[in-house]
């Protein structure tokens, strides 16, 4: 012992604080190693391996009010889907449960209406990057390769392509079409997406979802709405199977 | 005596601040998965892991301190890992990076200024300064730890020390 307890008397050491201790660190221990487990279970992506959409039943269709409507055409249920292309949360779901979703559509047991917005093109360095990708999206779905525009749904919204909110930089146009050439989308979705033929309507389009959005009392995006109820889709993992 | 004091409210506001800030980034992965990210330090593949272990650490850092066992080592841990939080805050300032630190949950882009990651650096020093105080002064009341202990009452010993 060191000199400075002779100045410092302590109580006297005793089993029982050991044994208190030990108990304490041992539940911490526990907690600890079982919560970063859990935590870990809970943000993975489920299905993991799946993929994205590979049912040759299943259709896309760009439809007028420019929503993109992904499924099979008797699909038990329908949801829609709000998303901004710059959105880190809604990421976060496609992450999560992109692929179980698109498993669930595989299955015909739901179809989806995805509403691309562009509410976040103030926070991308181009300043229209959230309005020129749901332009892609467009150009993707109108070819009505369902597989295709699975992949580059996914493709928008993975880590690697992403631009960050306030970031440096996003994507050119011929930078969108490279990436849906890369999904597996058409000549044809490539040439849409590099020429910006489908902006303007796109823009129209993303206002109409943001107002569908509002409507819906869903508070932002990522927002999940199945016969007008607002799914907790990014606290509940298992919305997808609850559907 | 005022001392054993300090060292308790200090132990205790110390304890608060991890499990607090603990508790409300395990509460949201995904807002901390984001948080995590927006630094722009880590790549892509310890985002995740970084992100979901954090928040436990944090909680463990604050059991710890508020049970009172082996509060000098705890306060050091804590120091060192508040001396890399504030680390990265000012590396995201200097860095001209606008986000939300997600110190107490939060997080992402974010419309912030200078004065606002001052702040933040400013109340991480504070927190600082708790877990200094306490590796001086790690003996406290109602602590379990034998080198962590001490009681309100004054023995003789103490007073012939001082």
């Amino acid at each position: 012992m060191s000199s400075k307890n002779k100045y410092n008397p302590q109580p006297e050491s005793s089993r029982s604080t050991y044994i208190l201790g030990g108990l304490a660190v041992l539940v911490i221990a526990v907690l600890v190693i079982g919560g970063v487990i859990w935590q870990s279970n809970r943000s993975k992506p489920r299905n993991d391996g799946y993929g994205g959409v590979q049912n040759s039943e299943v259709q896309v269709a760009l439809q007028a009010d420019g929503v993109v409507l992904l499924g099979k055409p008797d699909a038990a249920t329908t949801v829609d889907l709000f998303e901004d292309p710059m959105c880190p949360y809604c990421a976060e779901l496609e992450n999560k449960n992109g692929q179980e979703l698109a498993q669930s559509i595989d299955d015909g047991k739901v179809a989806v209406r995805y509403h691309v917005l562009n509410f976040l093109d103030r926070l991308s360095a181009s300043g229209d990057y959230s309005t020129r990708a749901v332009a892609a999206s467009e150009c993707v779905a109108e070819t009505g390769d369902a597989v295709a525009y699975s992949a580059f749904h996914a493709a928008l919204f993975s880590p690697a392509n992403q631009p960050k909110e306030n970031g440096s930089s996003d994507h050119t146009n011929e930078e969108l079409a490279q990436i849906a050439r890369d999904a597996g989308a058409s000549d044809a979705a490539a040439q849409c997406i590099t020429t910006g033929a489908s902006v303007e309507q796109a823009r129209a389009h993303a206002e109409a979802g943001r107002q569908a959005l509002a409507a819906s009392g869903a508070t932002g995006t990522p927002a999940v709405v199945k016969d007008g109820t607002v799914i907790d889709a990014l606290s509940n993992e298992n919305w997808v199977s609850q559907l | 005596m005022w001392i054993k004091v300090v060292s308790l409210l200090a132990r205790l506001s110390l304890a608060a601040v991890w499990l607090v800030s603990g508790a409300l980034k395990v509460a949201d992965p995904a807002q901390t998965i984001i948080a995590v990210r927006a630094y722009q330090l880590l790549p892509e593949d310890l985002v995740r892991p970084v992100a979901n272990t954090l928040p436990f650490f944090e909680i463990a850092l604050g059991l710890l301190l508020l049970i009172g066992l082996a509060v000098r080592a705890t306060a050091s841990v804590s120091a060192v890992l508040l001396l890399v939080l504030i680390g990265v805050i000012v590396s995201v300032w200097s860095r001209g990076l606008s986000i939300d630190c997600g110190c107490f949950g939060g997080g992402g882009a974010a419309d912030v200024n200078g004065w606002d990651y001052a702040r933040e650096i400013l109340r991480d020093v504070g927190f600082l300064a708790l877990a200094v105080w306490l590796i001086v002064f790690p003996r406290s009341p109602f602590a379990l730890g034998l080198r962590s202990r001490t009681t309100f009452s004054v023995t003789p010993q103490q007073t012939v020390a001082e």
